[in-house]
């Protein structure tokens, strides 16, 4: 798996609805990036909403707002891998599995945390990598929050 | 449980723990009584997801490998895998 590399980590925000992605990590012919935590909250006021979310391979980054994820370590280079948030345009998934199903309600803060050498892996291979994608909601959408951390 | 790959934490509570298959990467909880059959492989000691696509000895790595259109000692079992129309990645 991964060998130890380089941290970066950023989030997104968006309104929780089925098949929506939150956010995406994209891999290139250059690096491999590995997914070892995840972070889902929100900030709406109090109410029993919730919502199913996944992550999922892709192989097509859909069209997102670019991120520049923020370096753990401050004296290591920038990110390769390519980041987006609250996409317009989804990515192309391959959604044969799922790789990390979270069922949440809107009052929770839920974080996922791989152990080391048991992150997810994309190859590196260009728009290829990982979004994680609200599957559907109960009641009324809310204000979600994600951070994912990863290496590369 | 003996060994955890993942652990999931709702608020300051760690809740469930996940294990991640070595085939195809998924982390999933073990929750006895679900019915829900796993696995194990015996050729890479390594707990799988028990769905069909891992139910052959294609470690996650030799998958990414594969993708990247790199040489594996698994090719012939991914050739026959993608031949009936899995996915392995």
């Amino acid at each position: 798996m991964a060998a130890t590399g380089r941290k970066y980590g950023f989030s997104g925000s968006i309104t929780a609805a089925a098949s929506k992605t939150i956010w995406g990590v994209t891999a290139t012919a250059a690096v491999r990036p590995a997914i070892y935590e995840i972070i889902l909250s929100s900030n709406t006021a109090v109410a029993d909403n919730a919502a199913e979310w996944n992550l999922f391979r892709f192989t097509a980054a859909g069209t997102s707002t670019a991120v520049v994820p923020e370096k753990a370590d401050s004296g290591d280079p920038a990110a390769t891998s390519v980041c987006g948030k609250n996409h317009s345009v989804e990515p192309t998934y391959t959604v044969t599995v799922g790789l990390c199903d979270l069922a949440v309600n809107q009052h929770a803060t839920v974080r996922w945390v791989a152990a080391p050498d048991c992150e997810f892996v994309a190859p590196a291979t260009a728009a290829n990598g990982f979004g994680f994608q609200c599957q559907g909601i109960s009641n009324a959408g809310f204000t979600a929050i994600s951070q994912v951390s990863f290496k590369e | 449980m003996r060994h955890e790959d993942g652990a999931i934490i709702i608020g300051s509570t760690q809740v469930a723990s996940t294990r991640q298959c070595g085939h195809c990467a998924k982390h999933f909880q073990i929750i006895p009584g679900s019915g829900r059959e796993r696995g194990f492989c015996l050729k890479c000691s390594r707990i799988t997801c028990g769905s069909r696509t891992c139910l052959a000895c294609i470690p996650i790595e030799a998958r990414l490998e594969h993708y990247e259109g790199k040489k594996t000692p698994y090719d012939d079992v991914i050739k026959d895998l993608l031949a009936k129309g899995a996915t392995i990645l």
